[in-house]
């Protein structure tokens, strides 16, 4: 645990350092520097706060430093974002809109989670602001954001975690709200060239892909209705797949960012 | 014949109650032995307690299945279709070259106890855990001992003989057991394709029932061979995929080598009869011949149940299981599928077809004679047999003045033998005595042997 904490000082020290690096700035200029924070918990040590199925307020000075990677941009993510450390994943819950503004895709997030609760919907890890009485929970207030949410440097590359739909056709908590990379899948017979949703309804549609080993293992692919993709259609071909991955009441669900997290270019393996 | 097809469905149902796992007696014995494993519990009793959700087994049952279906083509993965006498269920180990160690005929006793029944897509699996899906992970092969006590191997387990329709009315309760369809083919498009093609190439009978057989490319062994092209009898694991789907353990399990349903539909009667090659056939689904009733039922001289047909290629003896309503000059069209080719004293018959695959093809037609001498007959009589013959001036002679019985025609060519069996309503009718003009159907049956339909219209 000491190593451990003189690590994390090292991280943050050469942090520090390297944000005196300048960087090019396209217009309009933002900030490509990290807070003077210091992550002192991890996502992991979040979720483990949430023992008894109820939501956990935080009460300690947890501070930790998670990168965006899956944002609101396509509208298939909607006012939260899949953040990520080294430890797992978890959605941060905001009540605000076009979030990818200023919290896009491989921006560093450090989150002062005191007061903070962590909390499960449907099976999924949250960080939301507040829990209503009846059990409801809301995101973190635009208005109150500065106080939570800081962010730091932008465009870090994520590696996504190369596993296969039979690794995760079971739930695997660790890996949620993580980018995950799935190799020769593809939709299966009935949900290629398919629309991803309904956009004139607004209504989701799930999709299964699967793989090529005989027993064919698949998993659901969920897309919004108000994702701006909701109305093209799935590729039918064999390839790489990145997508955030989720549960569901129970379920293995995938979300991908846009359609340019399909690699489904290759010959169907059918 | 109604009552033929109850005894038919009983025995069918019997059939499926008991599903026997039957141990050849002609095969070599078991090699091993079995644990010392009591077992008090039954596949399909561990089947039955799935009700459309996973369940963890939490008593101490054991049951006793033989594999059936194991990995070595590659076609079977992470799995062993495995079956007792009662009924088949997937087994998940999450592993590969299971068959070093449960090859196919390995009797496996398998303590139940904290193992899971799911089910993927309507296949019935048992393994170590549920997934999130309701289908079920395999053992890892570290927990397999715990679990798995793999006895007697070598054993012999025959398939179920079944058909399509009878898999598709009934997959769920066949499901991952090994099953035998006789006269099916692969269905137009799926024949000498890739056994792995698209989700599944078509298996059909030829009455147009269907079946998905599913090879996954990159896995099977055969997944690039061909499928073949002809008909005759399959051998595989009864799968299920939203659906029944089989599942080829090998190409060795494959004899799809005779003559398809196209080449038996419209077949001639020559055609037919040149199949008999001097053994008994059963003809493939899908054989039917079609021609003219040149046997008369309304006058007696042939049995109730038997059908003379003739074609512009030859004729043939029909047997049915009953009495027949198609008279003298019918245009029909028989479905011989299944039934028997045989030589019956001398003359090639079709044996024990049933009457309903009989069927009328409306109006009435003449089958025209071969005109000819009884040397010519005699000459020809294979040939010809079970078609009609006429013979011009020739004489009736010898037994009984009456038609009934044996007598003998002689045109001076020749002679032959005139039969008339003595429940034709004709029989004590006088036959001429001067010479006459006679149509008959010439008969294979111990020799050659002529048979009118009646007087009236073959004797002038």
């Amino acid at each position: 645990m000491k190593n451990f904490i003189i690590a994390l000082l090292a991280v943050g020290f050469l942090a520090g350092m390297s944000s005196c690096v300048k960087e090019k700035f396209t217009a309009p200029p933002v900030t490509n520097t990290d807070p003077d924070l210091t992550a002192n918990a991890t996502i992991a040590q979040l979720k483990a706060l949430y023992t008894t199925n109820v939501p956990v307020q935080i009460t300690q000075d947890y501070i930790i430093s998670a990168v965006v990677v899956g944002d609101d941009r396509s509208g298939n993510l909607y006012k939260s974002l899949a953040i990520e450390d080294a430890s797992g994943g978890i959605t941060l819950s905001i009540v605000g809109s076009d979030l990818y503004t200023t919290m896009p895709i491989g921006r560093r997030l450090f989150i002062k989670c005191k007061n903070l609760y962590v909390v499960q919907y449907s099976g999924m890890f949250q960080l939301v602001a507040y829990v209503n009485g009846d059990g409801t929970f809301g995101g973190i207030p635009t208005s109150t954001e500065t106080q939570y949410i800081f962010p730091g440097k932008r465009g870090i590359p994520v590696t996504p975690i190369v596993t296969s739909l039979a690794s995760i056709t079971s739930p695997n908590v660790a890996l949620q709200s993580e980018l995950i990379e799935l190799d020769n899948v593809e939709f299966s017979s009935i949900d290629k060239n398919q629309r991803y949703a309904d956009p004139v309804n607004l209504i989701s549609v799930s999709h299964m892909l699967e793989d090529c080993t005989p027993n064919r293992d698949d998993v659901a692919v969920y897309t919004s209705g108000y994702a701006n993709f909701a109305g093209s259609r799935t590729p039918s071909g064999n390839g790489k797949v990145l997508c955030i991955y989720g549960v569901y009441n129970g379920a293995t669900q995938l979300t991908i960012r846009d359609t340019t997290d399909l690699f489904l270019t290759g010959p169907s393996c059918h | 014949m109604k009552k033929l097809s109850i005894i038919f469905i009983a025995f069918v149902l019997l059939g499926g109650l008991s599903s026997c796992v039957k141990e050849k007696l002609d095969s070599p014995p078991a090699n091993g032995t079995d644990p010392n494993i009591p077992v008090n519990y039954t596949v399909r009793a561990l089947k039955a307690r799935y009700v459309g959700a996973g369940f963890e087994i939490t008593q101490d049952q054991v049951i006793s299945a033989i594999v059936v279906g194991d990995d070595k083509s590659g076609n079977l993965y992470k799995q062993l279709a495995i079956e007792d006498s009662t009924a088949g269920i997937m087994l998940m180990i999450d592993a590969s070259g299971l068959y070093n160690m449960y090859p196919i005929g390995t009797r496996l006793f398998i303590k139940l106890k904290g193992m899971y029944v799911g089910q993927k897509k309507g296949l019935l699996q048992l393994g170590a855990y549920l997934n999130a899906d309701g289908s079920v992970g395999g053992l890892l092969s570290s927990k397999t001992s715990s679990f798995i006590f793999p006895g007697k191997w070598g054993i012999n387990v025959a398939p179920i003989v079944t058909t399509i329709y009878n898999l598709n009315g009934n997959y769920n309760a066949l499901q991952s057991e090994l099953i035998e369809l006789d006269n099916v083919e692969f269905a137009a498009g799926s024949k000498n394709v890739p056994y792995a093609t698209g989700y599944g190439i078509t298996l059909k009978d030829c009455s147009g029932n269907t079946v998905i057989v599913y090879t996954a490319a990159g896995y099977a062994t055969f997944a690039n061979s061909l499928s073949p092209s002809g008909n005759g009898k399959f051998i595989c694991i009864a799968g299920v995929y939203n659906g029944p789907q089989l599942t080829i353990r090998d190409t060795t399990d494959i004899f799809l080598t005779g003559a398809d349903c196209g080449a038996q539909a419209g077949l001639t009667i020559a055609q037919l009869r040149n199949q008999y090659a001097g053994s008994p056939i059963v003809l493939p689904s899908g054989t039917a011949i079609s021609g003219v009733v040149i046997s008369d039922n309304a006058n007696g001289n042939t049995p109730g149940n038997t059908m003379f047909l003739q074609d512009a290629t030859g004729g043939m003896q029909i047997h049915f299981t009953g009495a027949h309503p198609f008279a003298l000059n019918s245009n029909v069209t028989v479905n011989l599928g299944g039934d028997s080719l045989i030589n019956f004293n001398g003359g090639l018959v079709v044996s024990s077809v049933a009457v309903g695959n009989a069927a009328p093809n409306g109006g009435s037609l003449t089958a025209t004679p071969h005109t000819a001498t009884v040397a010519q007959i005699n000459a020809n009589s294979s040939a010809w047999e079970s078609t009609l013959v006429q013979i011009t001036n020739t004489s009736i002679g010898g037994g009984s003045n009456t038609y009934g019985g044996s007598h003998t025609v002689n045109d001076g060519t020749g002679s032959a033998t005139l039969l008339t069996l003595p429940g034709a309503n004709f029989a004590s009718q006088l036959y001429p005595t001067n010479s006459a003009n006679l149509t008959s159907i010439l008969q294979q049956n111990s020799g050659v042997q002529l048979v009118i339909r009646n007087p009236a219209i073959d004797v002038h």
